[in-house]
């Protein structure tokens, strides 16, 4: 299970909801840049079908960011959803991230509360990117909401994560926000994938990708794809736009 | 104690001629002429001579440490067949050592002393006709016995007290002047840090635009100065962090500057 009791992480509240996050205290913080990196994770009864994979996923998306010539420059925070919502993580140095901290990190539990987790991810990249900015940080980010389904359990709804959205772009924070829809074992339900086309496309994410099926296999192709798109944006910080574009190749 | 060091490219310049550097306890920068040839590498021979210096403890850091570091350098100069105008750079420096911090500038510059009461002293050097001292002329008789008949280029030091946002000039100095070049020893207990600017602080305007017409209004040195130095914090690339924060501030403003920019400082 990963390290959740870290002294040089702090409790940060948002304005709206009650699903607070934290993140690396700003005095531990020696670079100029950051990009902001949030994989937001499906944890609902149907994806107990591939936990293992998916943790592996992770792992190995933690394991090639550790590589990366960025890597002190990338904070990551990792948050689940089923019925409630999670944090596994909150914005980490990748310093700080053991790879192996993912066995066994998903915790199923319930239905899928897709837009509440996907609001919750936007707000506290913003939140913790403002923070940054006030303190001479520069900062981008990448928010990866991962899932099988549609949404049953959200108080709230797609226009809560397109107005969490609208209100990130206004404070002028962030140089640049990717958000990516990852729709994961849809092959059999061609139903979730137009629903979930339609939540990013009212929603306004920057794009939805779709993992038709949910193996070891395409999961690991997954994680190349996490790693490599992160890895672009993180590049891309202090330019002013955005990472170039990742396929993803099953 | 946090050291770090940035240098920009200003507007007019295809080659940066600034350089700064920074290490565990000393910082240094130099200052290209850029009437001279190839100064972009002389600014920098500059600062690793120094830094050499420093680290292998050859020599001394006392007051005649900048004349060893223009010998150090010249010699390193002519083994890559640079012209000797190459050297024409300033030179700044900052270097810890137990409880003081020794302090030279050679040239024009300007340095801040921040203390913990929050008052910010800055010191600018400027000559009446541009026409700055380099340490380079120590090693040319000739060409210092020039630099000294021009009469009209005085020395002018000015200083000034930030606080609470107000500006006011004073008279005291924290750098005396040995020779041709300045020097201090500064218990650093007194500060919380030091800062070391190029000239380049007084290279800022602003564009002034209307349906009719477009120009430049030149801006204080002191009064870019103290936005330059409101760091946020210390730690890692404190310098870094100020300097991009306050390239975007300044951007926003219209307002750019033309010559090459360095700062260095060091937090105690």
């Amino acid at each position: 299970m990963p390290r959740l009791n870290d002294i040089t992480m702090e409790n940060k509240q948002v304005p709206t909801g009650t699903f607070g996050f934290s993140a690396v205290k700003i005095d531990n913080l020696g670079a100029s840049e950051y990009t902001l990196v949030t994989i937001v994770q499906d944890a609902s009864v149907s994806v107990d079908l591939f936990k293992k994979e998916m943790e592996q996923c992770l792992s190995e998306i933690v394991r090639a960011c550790i590589k990366s010539p960025r890597a002190d420059n990338l904070l990551i925070r990792f948050l689940q959803f089923g019925s409630d919502l999670e944090e596994i993580h909150g914005f980490k140095l990748l310093g700080n991230c053991n790879p192996d901290d993912y066995k066994n990190s998903i915790r199923i539990n319930g239905c899928t509360a897709l837009y509440d987790a996907s609001e919750s991810a936007i707000t506290a990249t913003a939140n913790y990117a403002r923070d940054l900015v006030d303190n001479d940080f520069d900062a981008n980010a990448i928010i990866f909401i991962i899932t099988d389904g549609m949404d049953n359990k959200s108080t709230g709804t797609i226009n809560s994560v397109k107005k969490a959205l609208v209100n990130t772009l206004k404070t002028e924070a962030l140089e640049s926000l990717i958000t990516l829809l990852i729709g994961v074992g849809t092959a059999d339900s061609p139903g979730t994938a137009k629903t979930l086309k339609t939540f990013k496309n009212k929603a306004g994410l920057t794009e939805y990708i779709e993992l038709k099926s949910a193996n070891a296999n395409s999961l690991s192709k997954l994680a190349d794809f996490v790693s490599q798109s992160i890895s672009s944006q993180s590049q891309a910080l202090g330019t002013g736009g955005t990472a170039k574009t990742i396929q993803l190749v099953i | 104690m946090n050291c770090d060091a940035v240098f920009i490219k200003g507007n007019s310049h295809s080659i940066c001629q600034d350089y700064a550097r920074a290490g565990q306890n000393y910082v240094l920068l130099s200052d290209g002429c850029s009437s001279s040839p190839d100064t972009d590498f002389g600014a920098r021979l500059i600062c690793k001579t120094a830094e050499n210096l420093i680290l292998h403890n050859d020599l001394s850091i006392n007051e005649h440490f900048p004349y060893q570091v223009i010998q150090k350098a010249k010699s390193a100069a002519e083994q890559i067949h640079l012209a000797e105008q190459s050297l024409d750079a300033t030179f700044l420096a900052a270097i810890v050592i137990g409880d003081s911090v020794h302090v030279y500038c050679a040239g024009d510059a300007m340095l801040a002393f921040g203390f913990h009461d929050d008052r910010i002293h800055l010191e600018q050097i400027q000559y009446q006709k541009s026409y700055p001292f380099y340490l380079n002329y120590l090693c040319n008789n000739t060409r210092l016995q020039s630099f000294q008949a021009n009469t009209n280029n005085d020395l002018i030091v000015t200083g000034k007290i930030i606080i609470n946002n107000t500006i006011e000039t004073v008279s005291y100095q924290q750098l005396r002047l040995v020779d041709y070049y300045f020097t201090a020893a500064i218990p650093k207990r007194h500060l919380k840090y030091i800062v070391l600017l190029s000239d380049g602080i007084q290279s800022f305007s602003k564009q002034i635009s209307s349906q009719t017409s477009r120009t430049t209004d030149n801006l204080q040195a002191d009064e870019i100065a103290a936005q330059l130095i409101g760091f946020k914090n210390y730690q890692g690339a404190f310098v870094q962090r100020r300097i991009n924060k306050f390239r975007k501030d300044v951007c926003r403003q219209n307002i750019s500057h033309y010559d090459d920019l360095s700062m260095a400082a060091i937090h105690f």
